[in-house]
């Protein structure tokens, strides 16, 4: 598979340049040069410590280069305020239907040769429309920005590369939703690599939501990657409603003091999806903060995979970070892998992980079934408290409610066997 | 008789001058059937050697394990190392070279049976082969056999080939291939249907001689009902070279047995500057293959440059126990890449995990960790804590547990914490009137209790007093 997909690219670079040329030289440049770095990095296999669990090769669509210009006429449905929506059509960027709010503005696309992976690094290498958004100075949303990324018939079988970037700037605060769907067919195969970056600069306040909501057929690969200055706070929160293979990379640097960030998630999965977060939160100088609570349900043939990199290093004195990850199997044929896992190389720090793998209570079920309750109904009653404690970490009201009806969609879905 | 180090906060780092018998340098098919040979083998062992051989030369240096390992030269290590006999049948104690008495004496180990107060039986193993075993005709007397495993393959061939290499076949991992070649001598314990062993058993490793390196194989079975408590300690001399040491130890527990393994590791662990030391690389696993049964692990590990260490339980029979009890002490230069793996197979198994690291200067203490829950483990159930010390701001702690559930029925928890000693508990302990030293002391004491209190009492004063000992001046 990896072999395809190189010969796929570099059969085609120069047509995925081609469709750069929108871009400035030294951006050319920089993405012909990801093209060779990607040629020597290549797909990790399972024999890789970060991709043990995790088959990605497998079902990947290596046809990316053949990005189409499809860009939707409609406004999406989950839309929370039109004041503020950024959309992206199979990866496109599309200026007609987007909107940016006061205080926002595009920049030139963010040059970078420091890639998070190997498919950060393919990412930048064909994605032709990378977006780079400005929250300026003392800017204060009280409305979120919606983040959408919408794949249709066109994307089957090839790769979707969305690529952004967000600055924020001094004491600028804003919430984003930012979710990944299909148009209605849910038998559609390919795959998205998406990757956001965000530079939070000193004092400013991020909330990032990311829903995966794609057709169950897809591949998702993303990369949330957040860079975190001096007394700035983000908070990060993923929700995976379950698809094929979905596999979310977190990745916050928390690089100054006083810098805090809390990242939460929940994968609710079903019959043979397949769900791999993996978060890494760089603690890099004194009292910086990190606080996390992954949550998975796993039922029919699922499988989930959690992974958990705290790393302190030498120089963060007096951080505190705490994680923890729980999980609940609900039939037998689900299977959970999880790996929290502290690095800690400065001496006064407090850290501390934590991780379950368990079923519904016997004696819960009963005290609901003995109210009259349905078996069936006091289980679903259960799993949403379960899953509800990571949707109250969600700060912005209209964000956590859409996210509460998503949920709860989901869940009285018939297809959610118990 | 013995040169020791001066200037040295190990003790047993002292050198006994004996006369040896060695074999050439380097690993060689023709070394490996001279070892077999020596033994006076039968031919299905040497076989064996030879398969584990063959294999061992297909296999790469593992990776994986957060260690910095220098190059091992395995062509300049000797394979054999083995005091000479004044007699070549040692029948009695009477006969053994009284240097080597007076060495173990020296590290605390009386061999001389009517000298010794608590009811310990040892088996004392030099470089590559094993001295003496004591108290073995009061363990005949109830069934018990203790004794080397050299001597087992002659003596009781039947039950060694039946058992050897069942619970790590020689295909496990590198170290467990070149073991399983090259292994020289080792413990051998078997316990009879229902017997409770009336004598705690011990074997006390030592590695004397230059450029060898030790692989001893440690086989234990606990037939049904029976029950056997066993210790292990191990010290090297002080030297500027690093020596490798890779043993195997393999438990083996029928229905209702219960074998309770403790280790106070102590190989000598380099320098200040991070010269020399042992490199350990141990491959420990237990079956328990009955109903009920139940093997536990407890071991303080304090000495060696590289420790690369995972005591696992295969949790075969339904309603079988496994636990993990570990205290891993770095200082200096030391890296310890250490824990367990707990593999439930069987119905209703149950598995506990307490790991205590603590780092200081310049080490880094890993915890590792495996709890695997297969589909036919209905009702399994795992507890795993795993706390971390910092002493020093260069130390480093790191966890890496893994958590594989595939079965809905089973319970998994698993919870660490990293800390250093905090400024109330000091100034509390402290405003008693004791010194920096002896508050920091008892509060790493009060850190390790969990464990310390299921080492068996005569180890756990041992354990208390090397800890102490280690962390003398590393206080900082």
């Amino acid at each position: 598979m990896q072999e395809i997909i190189q010969v796929e690219l570099f059969k085609n670079s120069e047509a995925v340049l081609k469709k750069a040329v929108h871009l400035s030289p030294s951006y050319q440049a920089a993405m012909k040069n990801a093209q060779l770095n990607f040629k020597i990095l290549g797909i990790p296999s399972k024999k890789s410590e970060d991709w043990k669990y995790t088959n990605i090769a497998k079902n990947l669509s290596p046809r990316f280069y053949e990005q189409k210009v499809s860009l939707n006429q409609d406004v999406p449905k989950l839309i929370i305020d039109k004041r503020g929506m950024i959309i992206f059509n199979n990866g496109i960027f599309n200026q007609f239907l987007s909107v940016l709010p006061e205080g926002c503005e595009l920049e030139s696309p963010e040059l970078t040769s420091d890639f998070y992976d190997t498919f950060d690094t393919l990412n930048f290498a064909v994605a032709i429309s990378p977006l780079t958004l400005k929250i300026k100075k003392n800017t204060t949303l009280d409305f979120p920005i919606t983040i959408v990324h919408l794949i249709d018939e066109t994307a089957v079988n090839k790769m979707v590369s969305p690529r952004l970037t967000i600055k924020v700037e001094d004491h600028a605060q804003v919430s984003f939703l930012e979710y990944f769907t299909s148009s209605n067919n849910s038998t559609l195969q390919y795959t998205t690599n998406a990757v956001t970056h965000f530079f939070l600069k000193q004092n400013s306040k991020v909330e990032h939501v990311k829903i995966q909501l794609e057709a169950q057929s897809a591949i998702h690969i993303g990369l949330t990657n957040a860079n975190v200055a001096r007394d700035a706070s983000f908070q990060s929160i993923t929700l995976d409603f379950g698809i094929l293979t979905s596999r979310h990379n977190l990745n916050i640097d928390l690089n100054d003091t006083g810098a805090i960030t809390s990242a939460h998630g929940l994968f609710v999965l079903k019959k043979l999806d397949h769900a791999d977060i993996f978060s890494t939160i760089s603690h890099k100088l004194p009292q910086t903060t990190s606080d996390q609570l992954f949550k998975g349900i796993l039922g029919g043939e699922s499988h989930g995979v959690f992974t958990g990199k705290i790393l302190i290093l030498k120089d963060a004195q007096k951080s505190a970070s705490s994680q923890l990850n729980k999980n609940l199997i609900l039939s037998k044929k689900a299977h959970i892998d999880t790996r929290p896992q502290l690095l800690v190389h400065a001496d006064d720090v407090k850290c501390s992980h934590g991780a379950t793998v368990g079923q519904l209570s016997k004696e819960e079920e009963f005290y609901l079934e003995s109210r009259g309750i349905s078996a069936e109904r006091a289980k679903k009653m259960l799993c949403l408290g379960f899953a509800m404690d990571v949707l109250q970490k969600i700060e912005n009201s209209s964000i956590k409610l859409m996210a509460e009806k998503l949920l709860l969609d989901n869940f009285q879905g018939n297809d959610f066997e118990i | 008789m013995s040169t020791d180090v001066l200037n040295s906060d190990y003790k047993y780092g002292f050198f006994t001058d004996i006369e040896t018998e060695v074999f050439p340098k380097g690993l060689s098919e023709e070394i490996v059937r001279m070892i077999s040979a020596k033994k006076e083998e039968p031919d299905w062992l040497l076989d064996y050697r030879l398969k584990a051989f063959k294999h061992w030369k297909t296999l790469a240096h593992p990776k994986w394990a957060k260690l910095t390992i220098p190059e091992i030269d395995y062509e300049d290590l000797y394979y054999y190392s083995a005091p000479k006999k004044k007699n070549p049948t040692v029948g009695s104690l009477d006969e053994i070279d009284p240097e080597l008495l007076a060495t173990f004496a020296k590290l605390g180990i009386p061999l001389n049976e009517q000298k010794r107060i608590s009811g310990v039986a040892v088996d004392a193993v030099f470089d590559s082969v094993s001295v003496a075993t004591t108290h073995k005709a009061d363990l005949e007397k109830v069934g018990v056999i203790f004794c080397s495993i050299s001597e087992a393959v002659k003596e009781r061939p039947e039950l060694v080939k039946k058992y050897l290499g069942t619970v790590v076949p020689y295909s496990d991992n590198f170290y467990a291939a070149l073991n399983a070649a090259v292994f020289s001598d080792g413990s051998f314990v078997y316990i009879p249907k229902g017997v409770r062993c009336p004598l705690d058993l011990s074997t006390y490793f030592r590695i004397n001689a230059k450029e060898t390196g030790q692989f001893e194989r440690t086989l234990i079975i606990a037939e049904e009902n029976s029950f056997v408590n066993y210790l292990e300690g191990c010290t090297a001399p002080q030297r500027d070279e690093n020596q490798l040491h890779a043993a195997i130890v393999e438990l083996i527990a029928f229905d209702n047995a219960e074998i309770k393994y403790s280790t106070v590791q102590n190989w000598y662990a380099g320098d200040k500057k991070g010269l020399g030391g042992i490199y350990n690389f141990v491959t420990k696993r237990g079956n328990c293959v009955g109903v009920n049964s139940k093997i536990s692990w407890t071991q303080v590990e304090a000495g060696s440059a590289i420790t690369w260490k995972y005591p696992s339980c295969n949790l075969i029979g339904d309603g079988s126990e496994g636990a993990f009890y570990s205290v891993a002490l770095t200082n200096n230069f030391m890296q310890a890449d250490t824990g367990t793996k707990m593999i439930h197979i069987g119905k209703n198994t149950k598995s506990t995990i307490i790991s205590k690291g603590i780092s200081a200067e310049q080490s880094e203490n890993n915890y590792r960790g495996l709890v695997k829950i297969m589909p036919s483990a209905t009702g399994a159930r795992n507890y795993s804590q795993c706390d971390s010390m910092l002493i020093g701001d260069k130390a480093q702690a790191n966890t890496f547990p893994y958590i594989d559930v595939k079965n809905s029925s089973a319970i998994v928890e698993h919870e660490a914490s990293t800390s250093k000693i905090s400024e109330e508990q000091l100034f509390y302990l402290k405003s008693r009137g004791l010194s920096e030293e002896k508050c920091i002391s008892m509060i790493v004491n009060g850190f390790c209790k969990d464990v310390f209190k299921e080492l068996p009492l005569e180890f756990s004063v041992e354990a208390v007093k090397l800890i102490e000992m280690k962390l003398e001046n590393s206080i900082g």
